[in-house]
């Protein structure tokens, strides 16, 4: 089991005045193997539900396993493999030392060698360079590497290629599918964009902020493997709207508002 | 013939050889004794020409012709006198830089602690050396004792609080990474928070050092241990001016040399 239940996940922050509930009653299932995307605006509390899988931030109330786990044993396990928006590189360690990393810390030796997945993330030849050496995409390309190392159950990625340009960012995402592919990890992915969330994932789960509630979920059946020319596709853009849908919800009464004239008076 | 089969390749000989790249570096080194040669000439001539202009007697400050002839003639009691006070000084740098760390590493993990101790440790620094040497002197005796003493409490603080500084320095994402990877503390302190300090550290190591040497000097002053603080006190006690220069000019010279040499070292670890 390398999937991830979560039941009535809720969390609360307390502020010095009141308390903020940043989160509240989440259920969700990502089965195993399968790819998710989580997406809602900013302050949905995405961020937040990713650290509560990751066992970085504890629930209020409700029930979170992680293969079959409380998410403190299947970190404590190393079945977790977490990847940030910036790389998080060690700049004094090299890419080949800043992979083995994880390694250090849980004392195991891997059935993968880091330089294999060096490889497989198309780093081969750098194996030796620093991270100052490297440009943002290849250095969050180590970043995914290190999450790997340990051979994860479940990799978790905060939107891992938000600070990257778009070029960068969706030959990455075909990369990425690659490598979920290879690696055969449950993967869960926070992204604030509508078309990668579609292209990535097998289910896209939208959360409405204030408070953090998931609005719902969109079953994304695209064949696999996916590439760029799908997003051409009319099934594509059903889908983005669907997800669109679900986003603006609580906006519709705003959008159906009627328009200004605005063409007619730029015209004249 | 031989102009006929040229191809564009990067040629070999223009990489820089063992041999250019070891002339470079001389001729830095060479640049570094000029520029010291040229502040030393500056300083030389200024106080020759002071001297001259506003007329002072030989017995009040001495020219830099008399001062290095003391200083040849009194050499074996001059290094003799900065060697005791190195140790001195050095000893108790190194007991502030272990207790400064331990500190450090405490306070940082640990809210209780910096609680209990941290206003403990500022009300330590916030007393003037000068008005406890003499309490020190007491409980540590005449010898290096108080020295060593009145190095640590002057020396240890810069170092806790850049240390502080740079343990704090982590990204908090970074603090995450190790978490989930199921890091014990002393990884984290280990793998992360000092890497990430060194800098900082060496900021408060190379303050430290140059007021160390100050420090021990003041010390020996007060408490008559033989170091080159109190050859100073006791040359200006029978008038000898030149021999007075000297050991001043000397313990310049070291805490100068001190300064550059902590700089350097901190150059070779941090990059």
């Amino acid at each position: 089991m390398g999937g991830i239940e979560l039941r009535g996940a809720t969390k609360r922050f307390a502020l010095p005045d009141r308390e903020l509930t940043a989160l509240d009653s989440i259920d969700m299932t990502i089965p195993e193997g399968a790819f998710a995307a989580l997406i809602g605006p900013s302050g949905c509390g995405k961020s937040t539900l990713l650290r509560m899988i990751a066992d970085v931030l504890q629930p209020t109330e409700g029930q979170i396993a992680v293969a079959g786990q409380p998410p403190k044993a299947a970190r404590l396990s190393h079945r977790i493999g977490f990847v940030f928006q910036a790389a998080t590189l060690l700049p004094w360690r090299t890419v080949r030392e800043n992979v083995r990393l994880p390694l250090e810390i849980a004392g195991v030796t891997p059935r993968r060698s880091p330089e294999a997945l060096i490889d497989l993330v198309g780093l081969h030849g750098f194996e030796d360079a620093r991270p100052a050496q490297l440009s943002g995409g290849m250095q969050q390309r180590v970043a995914i590497a290190r999450a790997l190392v340990l051979e994860p159950s479940v990799l978790l990625m905060d939107e891992p290629f938000g600070a990257l340009d778009e070029i960068t960012r969706q030959r990455m995402n075909v990369e990425l599918l690659r490598i979920w592919k290879e690696s055969g990890t449950t993967a869960v992915l926070v992204t604030h964009s509508i078309s990668e969330a579609v292209f990535m994932a097998d289910t896209v789960h939208v959360l409405s902020a204030n408070p953090g509630r998931l609005a719902g979920s969109v079953e994304i059946d695209l064949p696999r493997p996916r590439s760029l020319g799908q997003m051409k596709l009319p099934a594509f853009n059903a889908l983005e709207n669907a997800v669109r849908d679900l986003l603006f919800l609580d906006d519709r009464p705003a959008e159906q508002a009627p328009r200004r004239p605005k063409v007619a008076a730029v015209g004249s | 013939m031989t102009g006929l089969r040229q191809v564009e390749t990067p040629d070999w000989r223009a990489l820089p050889t063992r041999w250019a790249e070891a002339q470079v570096r001389l001729a830095a080194v060479r640049r570094a004794v000029l520029s010291v040669l040229l502040g030393l000439a500056i300083l030389l001539s200024l106080w020759a020409g002071a001297l001259r202009l506003f007329d002072v007697p030989a017995f009040i400050a001495p020219g830099p012709a008399a001062t290095f002839a003391s200083f040849a003639e009194n050499r074996g009691q001059l290094f003799g006198a900065l060697g005791h006070t190195l140790t001195g000084a050095g000893i108790g740098l190194v007991i502030a830089t272990v207790l400064a760390l331990m500190l450090a590493t405490g306070f940082t993990l640990s809210r209780v602690m910096s609680r209990a101790l941290m206003p403990l440790v500022i009300g330590m620094r916030t007393v003037p050396v000068l008005a406890v040497a003499p309490l020190l002197i007491l409980i540590f005796g005449r010898g290096q004792g108080a020295t060593i003493v009145t190095v640590v409490i002057v020396g240890f603080f810069p170092i806790m609080v850049n240390a502080m500084r740079g343990f704090r320095s982590v990204p908090a994402n970074v603090d995450e990474l190790f978490h989930v990877a199921g890091a014990r503390w002393w990884q984290v302190l280990w793998k992360a928070r000092i890497p990430f300090a060194l800098p900082f550290i060496f900021t408060g190591l190379r303050t430290a050092a140059t007021s160390a040497l100050l420090s021990a000097m003041l010390a020996e002053w007060l408490s008559g241990s033989p170091g080159i603080g109190r050859l100073i006190y006791d040359a200006y006690s029978y008038r000898d001016m030149p021999l007075m220069f000297a050991a001043v000019a000397l313990s310049m010279a070291t805490a100068f040399a001190l300064f550059a040499a902590t700089s350097r070292l901190e150059r070779n670890l941090t990059e």
